[in-house]
């Protein structure tokens, strides 16, 4: 299945588009769509997943592990994952293809499945859950759309990991994952987070949408669904039609408390699943009727693929002409320096060449102090915030401890005055004035602020204050 | 217990040997989950106790190097139970000693052999998680940082193989992230090598690879005790060309994570000259592209807040429009150095402006 025995460093060797044929797209999803494909070197057929990296923000070292965890996952009942390639600014994830389409295309095709069909179709997606959750993998979402038919009638999970996992990640685990009407209770009170046992409750939820062609209360809006689950009694399934058996498969994994709901390996003992014994998969003959009822629908996909035109490398064209002629030279930098102004020393000059701007006068900087200045790295560093998190770039710059620093340990809420209160004072007088030399002038004004903080964190507190104290008595 | 002898028969007769490896794994993994009553004929000692005695048994058997040279002939899911011994090996503490680092340390080979990991796709998933297992105690890290074979983890980051260059960047960045100390020593050491090699990975051809790495590098800089990196780092003048081709990327994400290195450049108050020059040069160039740059950034503040420090900044650099058009005409050397001069040392003041100009007509 690996094809990794030639490890060239060898670009050529590592572009997909000299090993796979990509075909139509059978799939779409958030961060990218899936392509039916064709290994050049075998012609075994597979299903490309295309994720487009530049839509993800700073998701690529998870987005790498998940893919990682995936290619350590080998189960005769999912999707396995065979190789990952990168192009361009794109990830392709070769994976197993299941040409006979997922049991949803199954229910729009036959409108609902027979008991005994959909007991095969429960005992292979119980195995590839036992699976998952013996490599502590949780699915998220169980549905029969997920549940994948090979042409040779097996089933396969599919859609766990990258696809579910990324949306996680991306919505930063705020926001639900799975899809509403298949979505356990707990999942969407989150009151002590939530276990694989999640995973047993969307099977029973699948269980019904395979026998009646819709899980429950689908004719509802799906965000109200959301409410009034974790309310409902859990569901049940009715009708002489369905056997006892069924029903209380059903029932055991329909249980609102999950700690009562039967793991994966104790489901396959029960006895609808149980007493499942197919020589030949009963998908078989329901394969071919499908594929003569109804072709299988390309879809469009959300994301068009463009791979003419790069979508990364240099782009600007900069000006280095003749620069290297000048390095190493030791000339004083004095009056530049000032202009990147950040020594406490220089605070004052500094301040005023920022308001001043070069079409303003002013005497050049000649003080003895800018020539030999005490060397104060973590002035410096402070200068510009580098950190990116608000909370440790104003612990540095407590550090730094400019004259104006009121409190020994800064709370982050320095940086916090000059966001919200000081910036946007300033924003809003800008916007209400028509004139644009006062809005520069009120622009140049926040600068100067901005740099006061930098230089001493609590500035802006401390002014807040005053006014505040001084509108309060006045 | 004592059936690791038995892998020794590894190297002669395969697939009955791979069946007997991994019986003995399962029971392995037994013991250490703690599951081993399930497991029949395991019965009697507690579970500190067994893994007391497992672990006893893997220090003076050798047999994790041997399990580790013939990983690639294990099974598929029996490497990962590997794995699994290892990491609770490396868990195991005794008083305050970590037996397993010592034994690892007194026996390098079971490390060297883990680092050359990437050279076999194979299997490198599993050395590589490893690997970086090892490397979140201090000491191994330290260790592997002063080999030589390290520095075959830049040229790893470079293969073609998503699995190889991935994997080796995840274990290239624990390396220099998680024991920030011995990271910083060793770039006291090595800057120049460092310098020179983590540029070859920002200009990568690859997009994940130079994405990473831009953000690796930046993360680095501006790491507290890697003072010396970040002020070598922004005195370079390469370097700033670096940097701005990136920051000229058509990729956002690769202009962003840019940007953050780009910036401590421009808050560098003791810029070299030649630095200045590119800067002064590429002014109107860099004011445009500041300008537009990220507009869908615009809740991050801190982000935005920097840029127009940036911008600033820059905005306060001469104009030399006129000058250089001036010397355009004629382009003889000397003139050349002559408005390079005059560049990098022009202040940034109107007036110091038009008088440096009137110097270098002077000087005409």
């Amino acid at each position: 299945m690996t094809d990794t025995s030639t490890n060239m460093p060898d670009s050529e060797l590592h572009d997909p588009m000299n090993l796979v044929r990509l075909g139509e797209c059978i799939g779409r999803g958030n961060f990218g769509d899936v392509y039916k494909g064709e290994l050049v070197k075998t012609s075994q057929v597979v299903a490309v997943k295309i994720i487009d990296l530049e839509k993800s923000e700073d998701d690529i070292p998870v987005l790498i592990q998940e893919i990682k965890f995936l290619k350590g996952l080998r189960s005769p009942y999912i999707t396995n994952c065979h190789e990952t390639y990168i192009k361009d600014v794109t990830m392709w994830i070769v994976m197993e293809y299941c040409g006979a389409g997922s049991c949803a295309d199954f229910l729009k095709c036959f409108k609902r499945l027979d008991e005994r069909v959909v007991a095969f179709i429960l005992r292979d997606t119980v195995r590839g859950l036992e699976y998952l959750h013996s490599m502590n993998k949780i699915h998220r979402d169980v549905k029969a759309a997920n549940i994948l038919v090979t042409d040779q009638g097996q089933i396969k999970l599919a859609d766990f990991g990258v696809s579910g996992q990324l949306t996680e990640t991306m919505n930063k685990k705020e926001t639900f994952v799975g899809t509403p009407f298949w979505m356990a209770p707990e999942i969407i009170l989150r009151r002590d987070g939530y276990n694989e046992k999640v995973d047993i409750w969307s099977l029973g939820i699948t269980a019904i949408e395979l026998v009646t062609g819709f899980p429950p209360y689908s004719n509802e809006e799906p965000m109200r669904a959301i409410f009034e689950i974790p309310d409902r009694p859990a569901p049940i399934l009715t009708g002489d039609q369905y056997s006892v058996y069924l029903k209380q498969f059903i029932k055991d994994c329909l249980n609102k408390e999950p700690s009562r709901r039967p793991s994966a390996r104790s489901l396959l003992k029960t006895k609808y699943l149980y007493k499942v014994k197919n020589r030949y998969s009963p998908m078989l003959p329901l394969i071919t009727e499908k594929k003569n009822k109804m072709q299988r629908f390309k879809k469009k996909p959300k994301f068009a693929l463009n791979f003419e035109e790069s979508r990364c490398g240099q782009e600007i064209q900069w000006d280095f002409e003749a620069t290297t002629k000048f390095a190493n030279s030791n000339q004083s930098m004095s009056s530049f320096d000032s202009s990147g102004g950040i020594d406490e020393n220089e605070m004052h000059s500094a301040q005023a060449n920022s308001i001043l701007k070069p079409d303003t006068t002013v005497t050049p900087t000649t003080s003895p102090l800018y020539n030999n200045r005490s060397e104060n790295p973590r002035a410096r560093r402070s200068s510009i915030s580098p950190y990116r998190s608000g909370e440790v770039s104003s612990s540095v710059l407590a550090e730094s401890g400019g004259p104006l620093s009121i409190k020994e340990n800064v709370d982050p809420r320095g940086c916090y005055f000059y966001n919200n209160l000081i910036r946007e004072s300033f924003d809003s007088i800008s916007q209400q004035s028509g004139s644009q030399r006062f809005k520069k002038n009120l622009e140049q004004l926040k600068t100067v602020i901005y740099e006061m903080e930098m230089r001493g964190p609590g500035f802006c507190e401390l002014l807040c204050q005053k006014i505040f104290n001084g509108m309060l008595q006045g | 217990m004592n059936e690791q002898l038995s892998k020794l028969e590894l190297t002669n007769d395969r697939k009955k040997a791979q069946d007997e490896v991994s019986r003995y794994l399962i029971t392995i993994k037994g013991i250490i989950t703690g599951r081993s009553e399930e497991l029949a004929g395991v019965a009697g000692d507690s579970q500190p106790d067994q893994i007391a005695q497992l672990a006893h048994e893997v220090y003076n058997t050798d047999c994790l190097l041997l399990l580790i040279q013939n990983l690639a002939q294990i099974e598929f899911d029996a490497r990962k139970i590997v794995g699994l011994l290892f990491s609770s090996l490396l868990k195991r503490k005794i008083v305050n000693r970590s037996p397993t680092i010592d034994y690892l340390l007194q026996k390098p080979q079971i490390l060297i052999l883990l680092m050359h990991g990437p050279e076999n796709p194979e299997i490198s998933i599993n050395t590589g998680s490893m690997l970086r297992e090892a490397v979140r105690y201090e000491q191994i890290a330290k260790y592997i940082l002063a080999d030589s074979s390290f520095w075959k983890y830049f040229d790893y980051c470079e293969y073609g193989s998503f699995e190889i260059s991935t994997e080796a960047f995840l274990t290239l960045s624990d390396l220099l992230t998680t024991h920030k100390l011995v990271a910083s020593d060793f770039f006291n050491r090595n800057l120049e090598k460092f310098i020179e090699r983590i540029n070859k990975l920002i200009m990568s051809p690859n997009y994940v690879t130079k994405r990473q790495s831009v953000k690796l590098l930046s993360q680095l800089i501006l790491d507290k005790p890697n003072y010396n990196l970040m002020t070598t780092y922004v005195n370079s003048a390469h370097n700033l060309k670096l940097i701005m081709i990136l920051l000229g990327d058509k990729s956002k994400n690769i202009q962003y994570e840019s940007f953050n290195v780009f910036k401590i450049f421009i808050a560098n108050p003791r810029k070299s000259k030649s630095i200045v020059d590119i800067l002064t040069k590429n002014r109107d160039r860099l004011l445009s592209f500041l300008r537009e740059f990220t507009n869908d950034r615009k809740d991050d503040d801190l982000f935005l807040v920097e840029r127009n420090f940036v911008i600033e900044q820059i905005e306060s650099l001469p104009k030399l429009v006129q000058l250089q058009g001036f010397h355009e005409k004629d382009s003889s050397a000397e003139h050349q150095s002559m408005s390079g001069e005059t560049k990098a040392t022009a202040p940034i003041t109107k007036s110091n402006y038009n008088s440096s100009k009137i110097l270098s007509y002077s000087q005409q």
